[in-house]
């Protein structure tokens, strides 16, 4: 992802405010590549087991912003306009940014804009829990399944870059958006990173299904009290006018499909260090791969050996 | 659909081993009997195909059973201790009859031969009844569709405990075609010996009470491994796991009980005092190799605080939902169950009935006094806070356990030590002695 975003600044280095971002692109590829050699020189170290996952998440959060500008400044191109036509595609010729406009009082804007805004200690408190709670082959086909999320979903910020309805439309909605603390705080954040970028595919909505998916696999409990906090996170998206509803289909789609793809990739690379004679996971943690049986089937002859 | 809902709330998981049999043709399933009316239950939820169910004549004496029974379609047989209760042997052929015709439609038909569900360490003695609908369906049908019968395994790990879990496990299927060329005499004694070996294989049975207590007060160790525990709601080992373990260390305890009885009845003992111990302190034992520094401390806390406070109302509302239900039912159970094989069943069935009943009401009464939107949320949310209350209320008390542990040991580091040192002597004598096991 690194490199794909570096070779796009590259070819887009003459537009205005890519140079800056192509350099801040190579030199968190350098210093990923450092992490990179260190931890093939000290594989067998206990410590790679937590700083792998503190690479991962650190790397990608700074891909979340430096991605969705770079991608706003090297392509010539705007999303928006074919995102809303798909929206009104799929609502028979009306667009839900605009159907929702009578709902959007005040109070439900503030109502919506606490559970948008509980997205960042929602994933972050995921991504802790995540990294130092699980058993450590689970937690990194956790972190490979939602590093996943984040790569595919960064594609679509770098070549189809978008801002969303609230600023397509911004001068077409009968009203502004009106809240309170929440919305106030919500608006502060967007401000703090750089405004609004990266609308398609929607990560609010694909990384918290994404821990939400994954926890109903491996921590129901923990899966089933986010689920309706990523419905409302889901709802917020479109009532802040911050999504079209087809980004948030493909964020799901995305999602969805990183769980298990993320596991399946991760179990291959683990076997894969296996025949290579190293310890299946860095640091030598759990050497035990799974096998991989069908969902709830096992093998009678394995449980009940014929002795 | 809610027979497969019921059960999988009861259980906390519900295992399938073996091969499932296939969808169409003649099956006659064969089963052990432990767990009352759940038994018939889980083949017909794990099968994707339909199920005639044969059921003692006495149980339509019962009008909720009765009523079960006509919906289920079962075949009613009439027992011979059951005349005095208005059973009549002489309709059994009727019975038979109609058996063998649900197979000849390449039905699949499920049978108890046991005759009756019990908590007995070994399986009772087959009837012939099954053995004799197998065999004159050869004889008097000619084997239309080549009947298989398959040998069926139920397991519990306990079974009248709510949230505990089950292993059904479906063996190999005996093909009546060659059954019958290697047997030309057709003798339905031999068949019923024939099945029995074949489900005594699939279970788990005791040569006595002791055999019983040791065995499971090693499994508990054993399993263990004399790990850090698990965090809590993390993904369980598989039950296969659980029945494995306990399958192992019975072939073991069998083959060196003659060879070396000395050592196997001081290990023996040796668990025993240690799983009462444990228990006497309220200690599981995985937990007595709970590592007692701040940092797993910290991580616990923030674990199990951050879902106690977030879950809280969600739980709440669930238990507001289904107290009045889930109170009627157990208060149901109570009176009905005079057995620990009756529990189960005095659970699940009346929840066929009081479950959706209390939801009609509940729903009909939120469609009447709420606006659309209230009511069709009210409407997703009965059922999802209704599970979510269970594992909630699953995962509180252990973490309680779990947090009461770790200050016990906190203020009694001695104890844990003593107890790891135990547990860990009494796993390497487990060790110790399946070395000497003879090479097979």
């Amino acid at each position: 992802m690194l490199i794909l975003a570096g070779g796009v600044g590259v070819i887009a280095r003459d537009r205005p405010g890519v140079p800056a971002l192509l350099a801040a692109h190579l030199g968190l590829l350098a210093a990923y590549i450092c992490c990179l050699l260190v931890a093939a020189k000290w594989n067998g170290a206990r410590w790679l087991g937590w700083a792998h996952p503190l690479l991962a998440m650190t790397v990608i959060f700074t891909l979340y912003t430096a991605c969705g500008r770079l991608g706003m400044a090297a392509m010539p191109w705007r999303a928006d306009a074919m995102l809303s036509r798909i929206d009104c595609a799929l609502f028979a010729g009306i667009n839900p940014t605009f159907f929702i406009q009578r709902w959007q009082t005040p109070p439900r804007v503030e109502f919506f804009a606490f559970f948008y805004g509980l997205f960042i200690p929602y994933i972050n408190l995921s991504l802790i829990l995540g990294a130092l709670g699980r058993p450590p082959l689970e937690r990194d086909q956790f972190l490979t399944g939602w590093v996943f999320t984040y790569c595919i979903s960064y594609l679509g910020y770098l070549f189809l870059p978008s801002a969303g309805p609230g600023v397509l439309f911004a001068s077409h909605y009968a009203t502004p958006l009106h809240g309170g603390l929440f919305y106030a705080l919500v608006l502060r954040g967007v401000q703090s990173t750089g405004g609004l970028f990266g609308a398609f595919p929607s990560l609010h909505a694909g990384s918290s299904l994404y821990l939400c998916l994954f926890d109903l696999k491996t921590n129901r409990l923990r899966g089933m009290t986010y689920l309706p906090i990523v419905i409302m996170i889901y709802g917020a998206t479109i009532m802040l006018r911050y999504h079209y509803v087809i980004d948030l289909l493909v964020g799901t789609a995305i999602s969805a499909s990183c769980v298990h793809f993320g596991r399946v990739v991760f179990l291959r690379w683990a076997r894969g260090r296996r025949e290579a004679g190293l310890t299946a996971l860095p640091g030598g943690q759990d050497n035990v791969l799974p096998d991989l049986p069908d969902a709830g089937r096992g093998d009678i002859a394995a449980v009940l050996p014929k002795h | 659909m809610l027979a497969a809902a019921t059960l999988r709330l009861f259980f906390r998981n519900i295992e399938v081993l073996g091969d499932v049999p296939p969808a169409t043709g003649p099956v006659l399933l064969v089963a052990n009997h432990a767990n009352s009316l759940v038994d018939p239950l889980l083949p017909l939820i794990t099968l994707k195909r339909r199920i005639t169910l044969t059921a003692k004549n006495v149980l339509k004496k019962d009008p909720l059973l009765a009523l079960l029974s006509w919906g289920l379609g079962s075949i009613p047989f009439h027992r011979k201790e059951d005349i005095g209760k208005g059973a009549d042997p002489r309709l059994n052929v009727e019975s038979m009859r109609r058996c063998r015709q649900t197979l000849a439609h390449g039905g699949a038909l499920c049978i108890f031969p046991e005759g009756i569900s019990h908590s007995d360490l070994q399986l009772r003695l087959f009837h012939v009844g099954a053995a004799r609908i197998a065999v004159d369906y050869v004889r008097k049908d000619h084997n239309p569709g080549n009947l298989k019968i398959v040998p069926i395994g139920l397991l519990y790990t306990d079974k009248s405990r709510f949230r505990s879990e089950a292993c059904v496990c479906y063996g190999e299927p005996l093909d009546m075609e060659i059954w019958a060329a290697e047997h030309p005499h057709l003798a339905a004694e031999d068949l019923t010996a024939e099945l029995r070996s074949r489900i005594e294989k699939l279970i788990i049975t005791y040569q006595d009470r002791r055999e019983m207590l040791i065995l499971n007060s090693a499994r508990d160790v054993v399993l263990t491994e004399a790990r850090i525990p698990q965090a809590l709601g993390g993904t369980r080992p598989p039950t296969t796991e659980f029945f494995r373990t306990l399958r192992n260390l019975q072939y073991g305890y069998r083959a060196l009980e003659s060879l070396h009885p000395a050592e196997v009845r001081a290990l023996g003992d040796r668990a025993r005092e240690y799983h009462r111990e444990l228990r006497h302190l309220g200690i599981e034992a995985a937990e007595v190799y709970l590592p007692l520094n701040v940092f797993s401390a910290v991580l616990f806390l923030l674990r199990e605080l951050e879902l106690v406070f977030i879950g809280f109302p969600l739980a709440l509302w669930g238990v507001i939902n289904h107290l009045l239900p889930w109170l009627l039912v157990r208060q149901i159970a109570r009176r009905l169950s005079t057995d620990t094989d009756h529990w189960a069943t005095n659970v699940v069935y009346p929840s066929f009935v009081v479950f959706p009943l209390f939801y009609a009401l509940q729903l009909v009464a939120a469609w009447i006094f709420l606006s659309p939107l209230w009511a069709a949320l009210y409407t997703l949310a009965l059922p999802y806070t209704g599970v979510y209350a269970i594992l909630y209320h699953e995962r509180a008390g252990s973490a309680w356990r779990r947090a009461r542990t770790f200050v016990y040991f906190l203020f009694h580091a001695a104890m844990q030590k003593r107890l790891a040192d135990e547990g860990r002597a009494i796993l390497a004598g487990v060790e110790t002695l399946a070395a000497m096991l003879p090479r097979v």
